[in-house]
């Protein structure tokens, strides 16, 4: 690694340090999870492997000193590699594209009706991280999504 | 005429004195170092409480066969290190395997030791421990 690298990395561990001894109190074992703290509010990062486990994670950490508020981006599944892709299925409208998994976080962005998305991550409580093909990126809903067929989705793809 | 010879002389003598007391960078980073700020880059928003405990605990060792060691923290490392023959690169590879790290070393005296990490954009002072 070198000297900057090492040096970084034994920050990360002191920062990690109270939640990831938290975690440890609640018999939870997920060394890819990292929590940071701003201004109360933990943001929780990281794969889990199912939505209950997130939950347990949140409940761990949100007793943790200095904790107002939790905002959980655990996820469950990466996709990347899987190519999924999705047809915005509203009635007319646009969806839209949020900056985290819920409707509580602010809209980002806006997809197109009939626009095509990529689904990248699975979170922990069933909404998707995407790409569309204007470049935007932030997560939805799969209520308003529908899926498009392989062989579609291939041949649409460029 | 004798008196210029004698002045030239000393004069001389005295720039000889003042270069072997700078000495060469591959000299004088042999040492052990204990940092005194970090600042910058990747690590400019790491709180102070843990900059604090990572500079009063890490020490950076520089042997002359050309190996390192990084102590003191709980993920230490060793490795091999070279530095180019103008002092002013610095690449240590650690033991373990894996891509070297290339720091530019701005500053280098038997007391003092700034360097710079090329990917990291973080700056790092330290002095003998």
């Amino acid at each position: 690694m070198g000297l900057f690298s090492t040096i970084a990395e034994a920050a990360h561990a002191q920062v990690q340090a109270p939640y990831t001894d938290a975690l440890t109190a609640a018999g939870i074992n997920l060394p890819d999870v990292i929590a940071s703290l701003e201004n109360g509010v933990l943001t929780v990062s990281g794969t889990v492997p199912d939505g209950e486990t997130a939950g347990k994670v949140v409940a761990a950490l949100q007793a943790t000193q200095g904790v107002t508020s939790v905002n959980n981006m655990l996820e469950v599944e990466d996709l990347t590699d899987k190519h999924i892709f999705m047809r915005v299925a509203t009635k007319s409208s646009n969806l839209n594209i949020r900056k985290g998994p819920g409707t509580e976080h602010e809209i980002v962005g806006k997809a197109e009706h009939g626009a095509k998305v990529q689904l990248i991550k699975k979170m922990f409580n069933g909404w998707y991280f995407i790409h569309d093909t204007d470049g935007q990126e932030g997560f939805c809903s799969t209520d308003y999504l529908e899926e498009i067929p392989a062989e579609a989705a291939a041949t649409t793809a460029h | 005429m004798k008196l210029k010879h004698i002045l030239s002389g000393i004069l001389l003598m005295s720039a000889m004195a003042f270069v072997s007391c700078k000495g060469k960078p591959k000299d004088l980073i042999v040492n052990k170092w204990k940092m005194t700020d970090i600042s910058g880059g990747q690590m400019a928003a790491m709180p102070d409480s843990i900059k604090k405990d990572i500079m009063d605990k890490a020490t950076l060792e520089f042997t002359k066969d050309g190996k390192y060691m990084i102590t003191g923290i709980p993920n230490g490392e060793t490795g091999a290190y070279t530095l180019t023959e103008d002092g002013k690169t610095l690449t240590m590879t650690p033991s373990t395997g894996g891509a070297g790290e290339t720091s530019e070393l701005n500053e280098i005296a038997k007391d003092k030791m700034v360097m710079t990490g090329k990917s990291s954009g973080s700056k790092i002072t330290a002095v003998p421990r």
